[in-house]
Order: C-alpha cells, then sequence, then structure tokens
C-alpha cells in the first residue's frame, strides 16, 4: 500500500449473539484512499462497518482493529466517532429527536458548521424526527449530513445506493466526491456497486462473501464480473 | 434558582406571592389603559362585582379539604382581561415559598372576556423544607377568546402541592396549557378540569420530570359541553431515581360531534422509577370521535448506540432524547412563550440526566 494505513483489520472475528458472522478479515485503508467493498446480502458488510464503529452487539472474538496506529477495539461508539470514524448507517433507528437538533448537537460536538449541510437539500426534513418516516433517499442524506459534521478521517457508507432515488443518489455522491477530494479516507459498503461509477476515484475494490475478504482487486474489474456472473464468480475456494 | 430564567423580559402585570402574605404587585402603565385589572382576590371581591359573580362558580369551597383551606383564606390574584383586549405582551403570576413551615393556599380568579386574547405565564417554586402549597384557580375564557396559559413548578423534595385548576371555555375559545414540572416533590396531585362549550377547543399538555423520591398523581379531564368540541391532550413523563407517576386522564363527552384524543406517554430512565398511564374515555352519547394512546417504557439500546456512533457519550444521548421526548404541542404556543418554553425544557432535558 502506497499510503500510510489509516485503518488496519487484522484477521478480524466477528459474533452477534453467539454466531460467528466475521472469520478473519484483513483489509487496510491508507490515507485519502477510496475502498469500496463488495458483497451479496449476509456476507457481512454491514457487520464489518458496525464493529469497526464500535457496536456494542458485534464482538470481536479474535484479531484487532488499528485506527491511527492504536488499538481501538476497546473503545466505546463515541470515542471512536471522536479519533475520527464516521458511519452513514444503512437502517438507522427511527428517534425522537428532530433532525435540526440532532445536527445542532453533533455540529456543537465537533465544531463544525452546519452550512456544511447546505447542499444536500435537508431544509424539509429538519423539522421532522430524525428518520421517522423517511424516504430511502432521504435517510442517505440525513445519515450523511451527520457524518460530515462529524469532519471524519475515515467515512464509512453502508450502501448507500440502496433504495435510493436518482436525485438522492446524485447528491450523496456529489458530497461525498468533495470529501474524497479533500483527502478524507472512504469505505463504502454496496451491494450492486450503483454508486461506485460516480465517485471521483476508487483505490481498491474488494468482494466479501461468507464472513471473509475473497477478492482485492479494480473496482471495473469487480463490476464486469458481477455484471457478467453475478457473485457466484467470487465463491469461496 | 438558575433554572427560573421564566421571565418574559417584559410583562404586562406580574403578581408575586412570596409565603402566606407577602404580595407585589409590578403594574405597566399600559395594563390600566386597556383596561386589565390584576389585584389581590380578597380586595376584588369587595370592590368589584364581576369577582364577586365568578368567584366559587366553576368549584366549591367543599371539595375537598385543600380547596377549603384557600377559601377560608381568600388570598390570591385576580386577573381580569375586559372582551377584545389582545395585548401583545403576557401577564405573570409568581407563587414562591423561601421557608419552612409555610401553608400557601391561594385562590386565583381569571376571566378573559369575549374575544380577548392573552398569555398567562405562572411559576410555583419553592426553595427550602417542608411546606405545602394549595393553588384553586377558577377560569373563564369568553366566547372567541383564547388563553395561552403556560405554567412551571419546582418544588422540593419535602413539599406537598394540590392544585386545583377548573377552566370553562365559552363557544368558539380557545385554551392552550401548557404544564411543566422540573424539580423533586414530595406529592404532587393535581386534576384540572376543562370544561368545553359549543365550537371551542382546548390543547393541553403536561410534561412531568419525575425526580427522586417523587410520587405525581397527575391529570386532565375534559367535558365536551357542546356540540363541535374539539380537544387534545398530551401529557409526557419523564421518570428516574424512585419516583413514582400516575398520569391520568379524563374525556367525557357529553354533547355529540366533539372530537378529542388522549395521549399519556412515560420513559423510564431509572428501574426503579415506576409509571402508571391511566387514560380514560367515557363516551354518555353517540355521534363522538375519543381515542387514546398509552405507552410506558425506556429508550431503546438502538437509540442510545446510535447516538454513541455520532460522538455522544452516553448521557449526552440520553439527554437529548429525553429533549425530543418532551417536545411536545411547542407550535401551539405563541411565539413569545415558545422561546421560554424551550429553554426550560433545555433545563430539563439536562436535569433529567443529572
Amino acid at each position: 500500500m502506497a499510503n500510510m494505513a489509516l485503518l488496519e483489520i487484522r484477521h478480524l472475528h466477528v459474533s452477534v449473539e453467539g454466531k460467528e458472522i466475521l472469520k478473519g478479515v484483513d483489509l487496510g485503508v491508507g490515507e485519502g484512499e477510496v475502498h469500496v467493498l463488495f458483497g451479496p446480502n449476509g456476507s457481512g458488510k454491514t457487520t464489518l462497518l458496525k464493529t469497526i464503529m464500535g457496536l456494542p452487539r458485534y464482538r470481536v472474538t479474535l484479531g484487532d482493529i488499528i485506527f491511527k496506529s492504536r488499538s481501538i477495539k476497546e473503545l466505546p461508539p463515541d470515542e471512536r466517532a471522536r479519533l475520527g470514524i464516521a458511519l452513514a448507517f444503512q437502517n438507522p433507528p427511527p428517534l425522537p429527536v428532530k433532525l435540526r437538533d440532532v445536527a445542532a448537537r453533533v455540529a456543537q460536538k465537533f465544531r463544525s458548521d452546519m452550512r456544511l449541510l447546505d447542499e444536500l437539500n435537508l431544509n424539509g426534513l429538519m423539522p421532522r424526527p430524525l428518520h421517522k418516516g423517511f424516504s430511502g433517499g432521504e435517510s442517505k442524506r440525513a445519515e450523511l449530513a451527520l457524518s460530515l459534521l462529524q469532519k471524519p478521517s475515515l467515512l464509512m457508507l453502508d450502501e448507500p445506493d440502496s433504495g435510493v432515488d436518482v436525485d438522492s443518489l446524485k447528491l450523496v455522491a456529489k458530497a461525498v466526491n468533495s470529501l474524497i477530494d479533500s483527502g478524507v479516507s472512504v469505505l463504502l459498503v454496496t451491494h450492486t456497486g450503483h454508486i461506485t461509477r460516480l465517485l471521483s476515484k476508487v483505490s481498491l475494490a474488494h468482494v466479501i462473501m461468507d464472513g471473509a475478504i475473497v477478492f482485492d482487486g479494480d473496482v471495473e474489474e469487480v463490476l464486469r464480473m458481477l455484471e457478467e456472473f453475478g457473485y457466484s464468480a467470487f465463491r469461496r475456494r | 434558582m438558575g433554572e427560573f430564567s421564566y421571565r418574559p423580559s417584559r410583562t404586562l402585570a406580574t403578581y408575586m406571592r412570596v409565603n402566606e402574605n407577602q404580595v407585589r404587585l409590578l403594574v405597566h402603565e399600559h395594563l390600566k389603559k386597556l383596561g386589565i385589572v390584576v389585584m389581590e382576590i380578597g380586595e376584588a371581591l369587595k370592590k368589584l362585582p364581576i369577582a364577586r359573580e365568578h368567584a366559587w362558580r366553576l368549584i366549591a369551597p367543599s371539595h375537598d379539604e385543600y380547596v377549603e383551606r384557600a377559601s377560608e383564606k381568600e388570598v390570591g390574584a385576580f386577573i381580569y382581561v375586559p372582551p377584545g383586549v389582545r395585548p401583545r405582551l403576557p401577564l405573570q403570576t409568581c407563587f414562591f415559598v423561601s421557608r419552612e413551615n409555610v401553608e400557601q393556599a391561594v385562590h386565583n380568579v381569571v376571566i378573559i372576556g369575549d374575544g380577548a386574547e392573552i398569555v398567562l405565564n405562572t411559576a410555583c417554586a419553592a426553595a427550602a423544607g417542608e411546606s405545602l402549597h394549595v393553588g384553586v384557580t377558577e377560569i373563564y375564557v369568553g366566547e372567541g377568546a383564547k388563553l395561552t396559559y403556560a405554567m412551571v413548578h419546582g418544588w422540593t423534595q419535602l413539599f406537598d402541592t394540590h392544585p386545583r385548576t377548573v377552566v370553562k371555555v365559552c363557544e368558539g375559545g380557545t385554551l392552550v396549557m401548557n404544564y411543566i414540572n422540573l424539580r423533586p416533590v414530595r406529592t404532587l396531585e393535581a386534576m384540572p378540569r376543562v370544561m368545553l362549550e359549543e365550537n371551542s377547543s382546548a390543547y393541553l399538555s403536561t410534561i412531568l420530570l419525575a425526580l427522586g423520591d417523587s410520587h405525581l398523581d397527575v391529570g386532565t379531564v375534559v367535558e365536551f359541553a357542546g356540540r363541535g368540541a374539539k380537544a387534545e391532550v398530551i401529557s409526557r413523563t419523564v421518570a428516574r431515581d424512585r419516583s413514582h407517576t400516575i398520569m391520568r386522564g379524563l374525556l367525557r363527552a357529553l354533547a355529540p360531534g366533539v372530537k378529542g384524543h388522549l395521549e399519556c406517554v412515560g420513559l423510564q430512565l431509572s428501574p426503579g422509577a415506576k409509571i402508571e398511564a391511566i387514560p380514560a374515555l367515557d363516551a354518555l352519547v353517540g355521534d363522538v370521535e375519543l381515542t387514546h394512546e398509552a405507552a410506558v417504557g425506556k429508550i431503546a439500546e438502538e437509540e442510545l448506540d446510535y447516538l454513541m456512533a455520532r460522538g455522544l457519550n452516553e448521557q449526552e444521548a440520553v439527554s437529548l432524547i429525553v429533549r425530543g421526548f418532551v417536545e411536545t404541542g411547542i407550535e401551539h404556543l405563541p411565539l413569545t412563550v415558545r422561546k421560554q418554553v424551550r429553554v426550560i425544557l433545555d433545563t430539563l432535558a439536562e436535569k433529567a440526566v443529572m
């Protein structure tokens, strides 16, 4: 890897409610790099992101997560967020708090400017309880907005292109691109790959199957294989 | 007393009673020009026929022992707003107990003339010790009139309080009542009663923070006495420690064509905090629409985890969720009051996790 690793996943095993989901994942994301992780449903994509974020249901049984040269395996999610990791959830829970109030609190915490959100077309959503009755596209935009306010050095996006209208996808891609251009590292998870062609760059693509990464390579190559053969092309050997 | 930054920067009049007998009355010059009367109830009963015509008509002195105590003393505020008067500034009353062994039993009468519109802010607070507050309040909202009544209570753990409020809303009138309890109290027992005449409407919200060993038994009774009357009654309780809260509510339809909704929702922040939600509906005639909703529970772990992933620690996450939970009915309040209520709710959300 050319750049110094910002995030290093070392032989990670993760269990959720006693069931092993990740079975030895190795992955490195360098500074300013954009990684796209492909995988079929249930392969462990979301589990990997939530484990990196430190959500309590995701138990690391083996291996380590190194971020900015230190193990973060034992840290609670808020400390990981403050170290510079942000996750835009795929299915965030509805909250009894207005988007505006959550955004203001996050902005205060990270000393960021609410104007960061101007381009995401959120005005109509601001007075609504976060994610309550939001459409797919609205949820993705709100998730990206809150992630932006965290001024992350690593932005993780969980299926930003699933269940999204074309306009929202373009808005999301544009905002992600401006982060990429400013040097933020990105780890993006996708099932379909729809968003990848809208990104200004992709450093490396990975395919995860049944809890382990089975392929690393060029994103165009992965897309081509998926279009031709589907995920069976990457079946774990 | 930091949380009682609940003074509008300007008011039309402030009636303040400290303990049993000290009264301070600050009246804006403008008030007299408008014909608004704010005076001691004893004096009003002597001087003003309208006071005598309205006192003890909505509640009888024999109602219970607390009302009886207030009727014996006959101290409190008398407020009269003439028909059609709509001042921009609010009126304010304040009842404060500064020392122990005080029995503050007051009787207030508020008359809002036909077509008038007024905001009334009331703060009741205690600084120390074992004492009792009884507030009997009779309120008349005239035809087509509107009263916005915002109340904040902040007592102490040894305090007993038994407010008795009865409101009559005449044809086409509107009542917006917003009640907030912020601090621990030994007992708070209140069941305000609102009578709605034809085509009148009410929006009543009660927000309780139950802390320490507080025992709160609070509810609202709405009687729909006239066709077309509408009401929405919302209660939210945030309970902690060993507190015990009973959220009651009763919608009683006495006339057809009325519509009412009652909501009692409780949030438990400690396993030892008890909440009972007892909503009730009485449809005594046909052709009515009464609904209720009740729920009690703790904050979902998923919500906390989510906010922690956004960089908030657990306490901050709980506080933010509490703040969202109590944000109810703000849109019914006039702009002048909204800002102050928001500040109070911010304080409530902070105190809920302190």
